[in-house]
């Protein structure tokens, strides 16, 4: 263990399990230790391992906050900002100590780079923080690949009862790893645009995707995500920019890259809450799939254009909360992505 | 309401391409007509036009906008900011705004009790 993680406040090990028991050994113990010593104390894991915790808490779930992560973490680049640095900031006296269990077995493989970077973006965002983030993992369900990046996104790992340090811990490796552009098919015409065309480009990008099947309850958020991401080459990059809308599964797809490289920026930059709304700096955007013509769209990392039926009832369920872009900063490269938007195109 | 400075505002030959943003006074009611798109190209010209409405308060400001195309963020930024720095009891009152435009408000700005959106 280095001298840094020693004297370290901040806590993030993972938790493998292997089955219900393994679970709530694992958990429960945890969050009771937490009660004891007068911490906060929140969950937020998927619906089914909640209905766990709270049974085994018993009237002491009620010291709890509780959330179903599949819900409040449906997009990767809400949790710090919106669950977990929303609760610990909440709570400055004492420790916090949370359970936050952000990928599960049914997150799309586009859903998954966010999800990841997410896990290692954690350990940025709470340095020096007095905090515990206990992050399960189900180690029957999942694959080994996932299992393998955890043990670059947490110093610590619990398995059966032991812990273990992490030797393969290198969480801004992870980030840069999964910092990937996008594919489209080679076919797609580019489109360049200047602050003096935004409105054509805009008009332009509309009108593909109302043909490639965006319904039309959808056509304002995507005209609105367009114009953010449009701007943002025109304002903060040289000027101009190059868009590309093409229908990835079920999904449209819209990218706007930039030419030249942004400066560098700390990624965890992308997971705090901006101090206004419009704060977004230089960012990809990913504006999310959702089949639901009703509710607004659930942002999200990365294109999910495999959403499962049970995904998208989830999705339809959701609550109507706020869902502003995800933001997180480019790769550096010859050109930078500003952005791209996803959207789902069944009504 | 035929103040010289609020007459007709508009972007006109200075924007090459694109949608205009056409601005002027109501003539029933104390407030602004807008119709056409706040985008990157009209920023100034609404930046413009809701400082002067800071500068002549009112109790309620009226902005009609059933032909307020487009929005962007920073235009509705731009609003919520005019917003916050009246003085209590002054309002603007949106009159058919797009729905985007109200999406954002309740996003970002939820508690803005001194901007209300009339549906009718």
């Amino acid at each position: 263990m280095s001298a840094m993680t020693e004297t370290e406040p901040f806590v993030h090990p993972a938790l493998f399990y292997r089955g219900e028991q393994e679970y709530v050994a694992g958990t429960v113990p945890f969050l009771q230790e937490g009660l004891d010593a007068g911490e906060a104390v929140a969950v937020a894991v998927p619906r089914a391992n909640l209905d766990l915790i709270r049974g085994e808490l018993g009237a002491r779930a009620a010291q709890v906050k509780l959330l179903d992560m599949t819900q409040v973490g449906r997009n990767p680049g809400r949790i710090i900002p919106r669950v977990l640095r929303a609760f610990a900031d909440a709570h400055p006296g004492g420790r916090v100590r949370i359970i936050g269990e952000p990928i599960w077995a049914g997150r799309s493989a586009t859903e998954y780079p966010a999800c990841v970077q997410h896990e290692a973006l954690i350990n940025l965002a709470f340095q020096g923080r007095a905090v515990t983030i206990l992050c399960p993992y189900d180690a029957v369900r999942l694959e080994q690949t996932v299992l393998d990046d955890a043990y670059a996104t947490h110093p610590t790992i619990i398995e059966a009862g032991a812990h273990d340090t992490s030797a393969a811990y290198a969480p801004e490796a992870v980030i840069s790893r999964y910092n990937q552009p996008l594919t489209a098919p080679a076919d797609v015409p580019q489109t360049s645009y200047t602050a003096d065309s935004l409105p054509d480009v805009r008009h332009f990008a509309t009108g593909r995707a109302a043909e490639l099947g965006l319904p039309e309850s959808r056509l304002q958020d995507f005209a609105l995500a367009v114009a953010e991401l449009t701007t943002n080459s025109v304002v903060h990059g040289r000027g101009s920019g190059a868009l590309r809308v093409w229908r990835q599964d079920d999904a449209v797809v819209c990218e706007c890259v930039t030419p030249g490289c942004w400066p560098t920026r700390s990624p965890a930059a992308a997971r705090r809450r901006p101090a206004r709304a419009g704060d977004g700096g230089c960012c990809w955007c990913t504006w999310s799939p959702t089949s639901s013509a009703s509710t607004p769209p659930p942002a999200r990392a990365r294109p999910s254009t495999a959403t499962s039926a049970a995904d998208r009832r989830r999705i339809r369920r959701g609550p109507p909360a706020p869902d502003a872009a995800y933001v997180r900063p480019g790769p550096a490269q010859p050109w930078t992505s500003e952005g791209s938007i996803h959207m789902n195109s069944q009504v | 309401m035929n103040d010289p400075h609020e007459r007709k505002e508009g972007v006109g030959e200075a924007m090459p391409r694109g949608e205009r943003l056409h601005i002027c006074p109501l003539t029933d009611r104390v407030g602004l007509e807008v119709a056409g798109e706040v985008s990157l190209p009209t920023h100034m010209a609404w930046e413009q036009a809701l400082e002067r409405v800071v500068q002549r308060p009112h109790d309620s400001y009226h902005f009609e906008l059933s032909a307020l195309t487009f929005i962007d963020m920073a235009g509705v930024t731009a609003l919520a900011m005019t917003a916050r720095s009246l003085n209590g009891g002054q309002r603007l009152v949106l009159e058919s705004p797009p729905p985007a435009l109200s999406r954002v408000l309740e996003m970002f700005w939820p508690d803005l009790s001194a901007i209300e959106v009339a549906t009718t």
